[in-house]
């Protein structure tokens, strides 16, 4: 129940900013009259109307420039807003940026006040009668300065501008589905995401790509949350081909993270990765966020297919370009399983990494294994599998897990390897838990034979002799190490110099020297880490 | 009408496929392909075929009978030693088993059908693909004997504990596991001769046949020239002795280390 459309737009185009967003909120609330309420008293329904007016400048001056990170800095001031979302405030976001001629204005408004909100100020459905809107407005009015008057006028001739910004519609459905979706409303919110997918698409502006993509984004996970996913992913791939058809990056990025997702829900991990290979991820206009969901999603692919070395680099990397303060859940998953793919490598990995803050916790489990690994024990491998192994059957890691028995093995045997130089195998049989000794020699040959170890065995004596150490600088060792930190600098570089833009303001650049400098700082502690941890 | 006639008949032909192919001691191959083959032509008429028809439009009883053609034909194809054969069907039944899973009654076939899948990956050594068809299998499912027993023998591969594997020969849980496994026992001797040359320098002969489970010296000799290991079969002195692996590398990577030095120059020179 919202009040009539003529009723507000008239005095609200005469009327100075703020009381004009008081206005709004009076004309809903038929019994509250604060006529004294007329200093900036910040109730979250003004700071939250600011907020989207904010969003909607930034808005037009994208669509104005054509530029992508004006639409980038809209998206991202969503999160902000989404925390001040309400449905009054909804309500009047619909009121204020939507046409009413718009097809999808019925529908949100349906679905909004669908939606059981306790109710911040006391309001009752209104229907503001024009008079006392009106007779407000000649009393004001007889107080205005002439400033205040042009300011008005300006404002009225921004909105009515506005209303022709198809952007801002869409805008404004986004965050009807985001509240919906918040809300737990989940079929009216892949209701509305749908019809905000179709209204984006039939505007086919590119400057409408990212709030699309994003609406995608919604529409998926509100699919995911009522369990349809294996449905929809005709219809992914469907709209992958068109975003790729229109060269619509941010779209196609999205899109392909969607799909991946989608498949890994499901274990297929062959369709998944032949969509991986088939495919290329847009690097250049997607948002840093989308290449972190993509480098985590192809590591955790890799190391399915036992591809070690490239999926450690990828969750490495998805962990490097996830937001440092926030997104702590995708943070600790791209962790737990860069933790494994670690120990599958052959590496331990340092403690630092399994104490971060806030993580110490989730990734115990994962402390117990490596623990298990580093020394070589099978015995404290298999107790902690045991203990931990719902855990990890709910992240998934298990498969991995059960992967790692044989690293353990040979863990050990390395460790026995540089501290004898000659050892009965019946020793080794019983330092390892393996079960025969026969079963040892065996396992100790194909250790030898896979470069693990450096020995020899002596059937005749039943024992392992390891080789001299040769000196490692003699090889060319040290030369590959470097080369690996060198060509890594490289990288970093590199992508620095194309993440560079022209300041706008002072302020931007500040912040991207700060962020520069945090890195380099980052990288520096890595490098002396790694140091420590060869010689 | 045509329709039922025709499910009629493709269910008569199911069922003598089953006689068939069921068969003990061992299935009767010829009858089985030749039904086989008519059945196929059967099923092309049916309305529902898998990956055309979505779970919820599909016929029921014909998806059944499709499914349990295709079961039917992986096991006669296993029977004949056919494994592109036995792959092709087994794709077919897959898609049975993954999409219409939640319509279709769980079949009796399908832990024995995938347990022979992942023996088939594991017998011709394409373990990134074993691992990916096991990521499928949801992990609660792993304890059962004929998931069990492909798990347990990919484990003692890699840790190379390949006695546990030879007599694993024992323990199928299927007889349509030995021809799998069989061929594994070919490649893990392999595996054994190729540990064993890096490992030991000499081995006595008789240990070399138990190792290698040949039984006598003429076999080893054969076996050690079509490999062509470079083995010297010593009768006299009774060793086999290995290669000698020298391996102390004295020249310089100089390709790896010029690509390498050439891409340092061009980055520097991009620095501006």
């Amino acid at each position: 129940p919202v009040s009539s459309g003529s009723g507000i737009c008239s005095p609200f185009a005469a009327m100075p900013k703020d009381e004009a967003d008081k206005m709004k909120d009076e004309g809903k609330d038929e019994g509250e009259k604060k006529p004294e309420d007329e200093e900036k008293k910040v109730d979250p329904l003004t700071a939250a109307m600011n907020e989207l007016k904010n969003a909607m400048q930034t808005m037009e001056k994208a669509v104005s420039s054509k530029e992508s990170r004006f639409m980038s800095r809209v998206i991202r001031q969503v999160t902000k807003l989404r925390r001040m979302l309400s449905k009054t405030m909804l309500s009047q976001g619909i009121e204020t940026y939507v046409p009413a001629d718009s097809p999808v204005r019925e529908q949100m408004i349906s679905f909004l006040s669908k939606i059981d909100e306790p109710m911040q100020v006391e309001e009752t459905p209104s229907t503001t009668p024009p008079k006392e809107g009106d007779k407000m407005e000649t009393e004001e009015e007889k107080e205005k300065s002439e400033e205040e008057k042009a300011k008005e006028k300006e404002l009225a001739a921004w909105h009515k501008k506005m209303l022709g910004v198809p952007e801002a519609e869409v805008f404004v459905q986004l965050l009807v589905t985001i509240y919906l979706l918040d809300k737990k409303a989940y079929e009216d919110e892949i209701a509305c995401a749908s019809s905000l997918i179709q209204r984006a698409q039939s505007f086919n502006r590119r400057t409408m790509d990212q709030l699309l993509s994003r609406g995608y984004f919604y529409w998926a996970r509100g699919i995911e949350l009522t369990g349809r996913s294996s449905q929809v992913r005709n219809e992914l791939l469907a709209a992958y081909r068109t975003a790729a058809l229109k060269h619509d990056q941010v779209g196609q990025a999205t899109l392909l993270n969607l799909l991946l997702r989608n498949y890994l829900e499901f274990n297929l991990y062959e369709q998944a990765d032949t969509l991986m290979r088939r495919t290329e991820f847009p690097e250049g206009d997607a948002s840093n966020n989308q290449l972190a969901r993509y480098l985590y999603y192809t590591g955790r692919i890799k190391a399915v297919q036992l591809e070690y070395t490239d999926a450690f680099r990828n969750l490495q990397q998805a962990a490097r370009k996830a937001p440092q303060q926030s997104a702590l859940g995708f943070r600790k998953t791209v962790y737990k399983f860069s933790i494994v793919v670690q120990l599958l490598l052959g590496e331990i990995p340092d403690r630092s990494t399994l104490s971060q803050k806030g993580m110490v916790g989730a990734l115990k489990p994962y402390l117990d294994i490596s623990q298990a690994v580093r020394v070589g024990d099978l015995e404290a491998f298999h107790k902690a599998m045991q203990e931990h192994a719902e855990t990890f059957k709910a992240d998934k890691t298990y498969s991995l897990i059960v992967r790692l028995r044989h690293n353990v093995i040979k863990t050990g045997l390395k460790k026995i390897n540089t501290a004898y130089s000659k050892i009965q195998l019946q020793d080794v049989c019983e330092k390892l838990g393996l079960d025969s000794v026969e079963d040892t020699e065996f396992i100790v040959a194909k250790c030898i034979q896979d470069a693990v170890i450096d020995a020899t065995v002596n059937h005749a004596t039943q024992t392992m002799m390891s080789k001299a150490n040769l000196d490692v600088y003699a090889t060319a060792e040290p030369q590959m190490q470097l080369h690996k930190r060198v060509a890594f600098c490289l990288d970093m570089h590199n992508q620095a110099v194309k993440a560079m833009r022209y300041a706008e303001n002072a302020k931007a650049e500040w912040e991207s020297a700060e962020e520069r400098r945090e890195r380099l700082k980052q990288e520096e502690e890595m490098m002396n880490e790694m140091d420590e941890e060869e010689f | 009408n045509s329709r039922s006639a025709m499910a009629a008949a493709a269910a008569s032909l199911l069922k003598s496929l089953r006689e068939a192919a069921l068969k003990k001691p061992s299935p009767d191959v010829a009858t089985a392909s030749k039904v086989l083959g008519q059945l196929k032509v059967a099923i092309m008429s049916f309305s529902s075929l898998p990956g055309m028809t979505p779970a919820a439009e599909a016929n029921k009883d014909e998806l059944l009978l499709i499914r349990e053609t295709y079961e039917l034909a992986c096991l006669v194809m296993v029977e004949q030693k056919d494994i592109p054969g036995f792959e092709r069907h087994m794709s077919l039944a897959k898609t049975c088993y993954s999409d219409y899973g939640s319509v279709l009654p769980q079949s009796e076939y399908q832990y024995q059908l995938q347990g022979l899948n992942l023996l088939c990956l594991l017998a011709q050594s394409k373990i990134a693909e074993f691992h990916t068809e096991l990521e499928l299998i949801p992990v609660d499912l792993w304890e059962n004997p004929c998931i069990k027993f492909p798990i347990k023998l990919e484990q003692y591969l890699m840790e190379g504990s390949y006695p546990k594997v030879l007599t694993s020969v024992d323990q199928v849980p299927a007889p349509s596991f030995h021809y799998f496994v069989s061929m594994l026992s070919g490649t893990v001797r392999d595996s054994i001769a190729e540990s064993s040359e890096a490992a030991y320098e000499s081995l006595p002969l008789d240990e070399a046949l138990r190792m290698l489970k040949i039984s006598t010296v003429e076999e080893l000799e054969d076996y050690a020239s079509m490999r062509e290991r470079g083995w010297d079969v010593d009768r006299a002195g009774k060793m086999v002795r290995f290669r000698e692996e020298h391996k102390v590398d004295l020249e310089v990577p100089s390709q790896r280390l010029i690509v390498e030095t050439l891409s340092y120059a061009k980055e520097l020179e991009r620095i501006v």
